[in-house]
């Protein structure tokens, strides 16, 4: 992709050429990467948060572990979390599954549709819509297919990657009971995809917006009935868009070519 | 006695003492102005180690003056140098340190005197009055007692003099006598490099070959040589660093200049390698951009050739008076059948360059004396007025662009300064020594504005002869393209390009290290040095 056009952005960094250019010839730039990712690992530190759920709402931190194959392609690691990990606080007696305590799931709340849905029409959604993903660890492919450039008024160029991004892994899940116990749905497996953009602010630091989509299968008990409690199982799509930073280390440090060094 | 950073000095300085007060013991009956001529020296050297440097020299002016004892008055005079070159007015020591140096080795302080005429080299950056100075009184016999390290940059200066004067073989005996400790080692070396370039450059036009390419090989070995000394590796190049003057620029022209002796051998691959190195952006960088476009010219990669020249001819150079390169680009266009194309840059060679040529010889023919000429060169802002706001902004540019630029203004700057110092030294009000110092720096200003002069004067007669030459090759083009353009015709072909081939592909990404971006008439600023061309196949062979 040729230089990312943003409108309210200026873009030419210097005037147009002495010469009109003639139909006989063309003009390319070869240009060398100054922002080369092969070879690096990359460490990001994300605050992500779902925007699609009606009623529940996730505010995670995310880690996430890139190695940059070649310049289009990375291996990524990523955990995601909403919740301590394996912290599930004290045993409700009557219901093993469940547990009260809340201090340590500062990531999972519901959203004020929940609360009125619950509070002034006396319902609740089922349970597998509001089951929320407590902690996730998986592994991401990622391609870079695009690059651009801008420049803000001609302060300075900056450079980014997009990229696409798929994978899988384990999470935990958990959901609110009506008596506002906690219930963990144990271990699944969770894909997810989605794309994002990169944007380098230095060789060793760049700006990251991530925006991906996690599937997984909900289960969990349904509404008790004549037949006592059964488990359901939903997809469930939760969208989180995650905001970070990146720290670059090793490939190959760039050298001041005329440098004997 | 005197607190010197020469330690050697200082010992020398106190084996004096008792001379001193031996001389006024055995001739009480002179006086000088009341005082016997020891007192007033005892008193100058007490100032002098006081750091009363304006009263040390004061004192040492008398006694330089007044003294009948020759050893005072010689002693006084050095002293004297070393006291105004410790107060930073280093053209009036440089009178008292230059009248020790041509008093010869009968001076007790001769060596000293003439370490005293480099320290002021140094200081002003003159690279030409001292060193001619020196040169003319060059005393290898009694050179050879001197500290090494210093006679290692006298060597250095002359042999840099006499490369100017072009007498090679001298510079290169100079050059060569330069010892490998020294801090002019580097430059030394680089200097030899340079020589057999030159006389790589000498062969060549007489069409001999195999000393062409063993003064090339030559070259090529110092500028290795010189890389060399970094070492390769980080510490040991921060060690040169600190080792040699000015290494790191040296080894950014070592860059240069081999590519320059590949080219030279005619090796165009290895030159375009060196050429690509060096850093985009620095001060040779426009250099190496217009030889490396010749060197793809040379290989017949015209669109590589035509794409270094699109880097030079960006707004990023809009000022740089670069003739030559508008005539290579019609030379290639000439090489593509792309005639139209080759006549455009004409025309812009035309417009921008052989239309300075009768302003140039106006002012040249003016007969304007050298000081106008300096106005140039040394001063920031020039007055409607002023002959040389005449010239035309590319070639003052590219005046002001020659290192040698910097030394005469930081030497004037410092001529002015010490003028200003010399008035404001209370002790010297009404005295002769101020009369003499303002005298020396008068003379002195007076001479570099002359000599900036006469620089300038020759550097615009050269860009007069430059354009003029390549109005001649500009000529001959336009003659070629006729030609061509009539056996075109004759042939029955189209004259318009367009109608005589298709454009060729676009140019490979080498690998995933490369971004491609098509040029779509923005220049930004990360992709100049990155274009390449590709042009229509219009030569009736490659239809």
């Amino acid at each position: 992709m040729k230089k990312t056009v943003l409108s309210f952005l200026a873009l030419t960094v210097l005037s147009s050429g002495a010469l009109a250019q003639s139909p006989n010839e063309r003009v390319h730039v070869l240009q060398k990467r100054d922002y080369s990712v092969k070879n690096k690992i990359e460490v990001s530190g994300f605050f992500g948060m779902s925007v699609d759920d009606i009623f529940t709402q996730h505010y995670s931190g995310i880690l996430a572990v890139d190695y940059h194959i070649d310049e289009a392609f990375a291996l990524e690691f990523t955990w995601l979390s909403s919740k301590i990990p394996f912290m599930m606080g004290d045993k409700v007696s009557d219901n093993p599954a469940s547990y009260k305590g809340d201090w340590f799931r500062m990531g999972h709340s519901y959203t004020d549709a929940y609360h009125n849905l619950k509070d002034d029409a006396q319902l609740s959604p089922s349970n597998a819509d509001l089951a929320m993903i407590s902690n996730y660890w998986g592994i991401n492919v990622e391609f870079s297919p695009i690059y651009g450039k801008f420049s803000l008024f001609n302060w300075g160029l900056a450079r980014a990657d997009f990229y696409v991004t798929a994978g899988g892994g384990v999470t935990t899940t958990e959901y609110m009971r009506p008596d506002e116990s906690w219930v963990d749905t144990g271990i699944y497996f969770m894909g997810n995809f989605g794309f994002g953009f990169r944007i380098f602010l230095a060789r060793w630091l760049a700006i990251r917006l991530d925006m991906r989509d996690f599937t997984f299968a909900a289960k969990v008990e349904s509404e008790a009935g004549a037949t006592g409690t059964t488990t359901e199982t939903k997809i469930r799509n939760t969208m989180f868009v995650m905001l970070g930073v990146s720290f670059l280390f090793g490939g190959e440090e760039p050298v001041e070519i005329w440098s004997p060094y | 006695m005197p607190a010197e950073g020469n330690a050697l000095e200082g010992s020398t300085v106190r084996k004096l003492i008792p001379t001193i007060v031996f001389v006024a013991v055995l001739l009480p009956g002179f006086h000088v102005r009341g005082q016997t001529s020891g007192e007033l020296l005892n008193q100058a050297v007490e100032a002098y180690n006081a750091d009363s440097l304006a009263q040390a020299a004061k004192l040492f002016y008398e006694v330089k003056m007044t003294d009948p004892q020759a050893a005072n008055r010689a002693q006084a005079e050095y002293y004297l140098g070393q006291s105004l070159f410790k107060m930073g007015m280093y053209q009036s020591a440089l009178a008292f340190y230059n009248a020790v140096f041509v008093a010869g080795p009968a001076h007790p302080y001769y060596l000293k005197g003439t370490e005293g005429l480099v320290r002021v080299a140094e200081a002003l950056k003159d690279d030409t009055l001292i060193p001619s100075q020196i040169n003319k009184y060059y005393n290898s016999q009694e050179f050879a007692n001197m500290d090494p390290m210093v006679l290692s940059r006298i060597n250095f200066y002359v042999g840099l003099l006499l490369y100017r004067q072009e007498k090679y073989g001298e510079s290169m005996a100079f050059l060569s006598a330069i010892d490998a400790e020294s801090a002019v080692y580097a430059k030394g070396l680089f200097l030899q490099a340079i020589i057999h370039i030159r006389l790589g450059v000498r062969y060549n036009l007489a069409r001999d070959e195999a000393r062409t390419k063993a003064e090339y090989n030559k070259a090529i070995e110092l500028f290795g040589t010189i890389l060399d000394l970094s070492g390769h590796e980080r510490v040991k190049a921060e060690e040169a660093i600190d080792r040699y003057d000015n290494i790191v620029r040296l080894w950014q022209l070592c860059t240069l200049n081999l590519a320059r002796a590949y080219y030279g051998k005619g090796d165009f691959a290895k030159a375009i390698m060196y050429y690509a190195r060096v850093p985009r952006f620095s001060q040779d960088w426009a250099d190496a951009l217009f030889e490396m476009s010749w060197a793809f010219f040379m290989r017949e990669e015209y669109g590589k050739a035509l794409g270094a020249l699109h880097t030079l001819h960006s707004p990023r150079f809009a000022k740089l008076f670069s003739p030559e390169s508008w005539i290579l680009k019609a030379t290639i266009y000439f090489h593509v059948c792309l005639y139209e194309e080759a006549k455009g840059s004409l025309g812009y060679f035309s417009e921008h360059f052989e239309k300075l040529l009768p302003d140039l010889k106006k002012l040249l023919d003016e007969n304007l004396p050298n000081e106008q000429f300096a106005s140039l060169l040394l001063k920031d802002k020039l007055e409607k007025t002023d002959p040389m706001a005449r010239v035309p902004d590319t070639i003052r540019l590219s005046i002001l662009n020659s290192p040698r630029v910097e030394n005469f203004r930081h030497f004037l700057r410092s001529l002015e300064a010490e003028a200003v110092a010399i008035d404001q030294v209370s002790e010297w009000k009404g005295t002769r020594l101020r009369e003499e110092l303002a005298g020396v720096v008068a003379v002195q200003r007076n001479l570099l504005v002359r000599t900036a002069g006469g620089f300038v004067k020759a550097n615009l007669f050269n860009r007069y002869q430059t354009v003029l030459g390549f109005v001649g090759h500009a000529k001959l083009v336009k003659l070629e393209i006729t030609t061509r353009e009539r056996q075109l015709l004759k042939a029955g072909l189209d004259i318009k390009a367009e109608r005589r081939g298709k454009l060729a592909p676009r140019p490979d990404v080498p690998d995933e290290t490369y971004n491609y971006w098509p040029f779509r008439k923005e220049y930004w600023r990360d992709e100049l040095g990155f274009y390449e061309y590709t042009v229509r196949r219009a030569c009736p062979e490659n239809r």
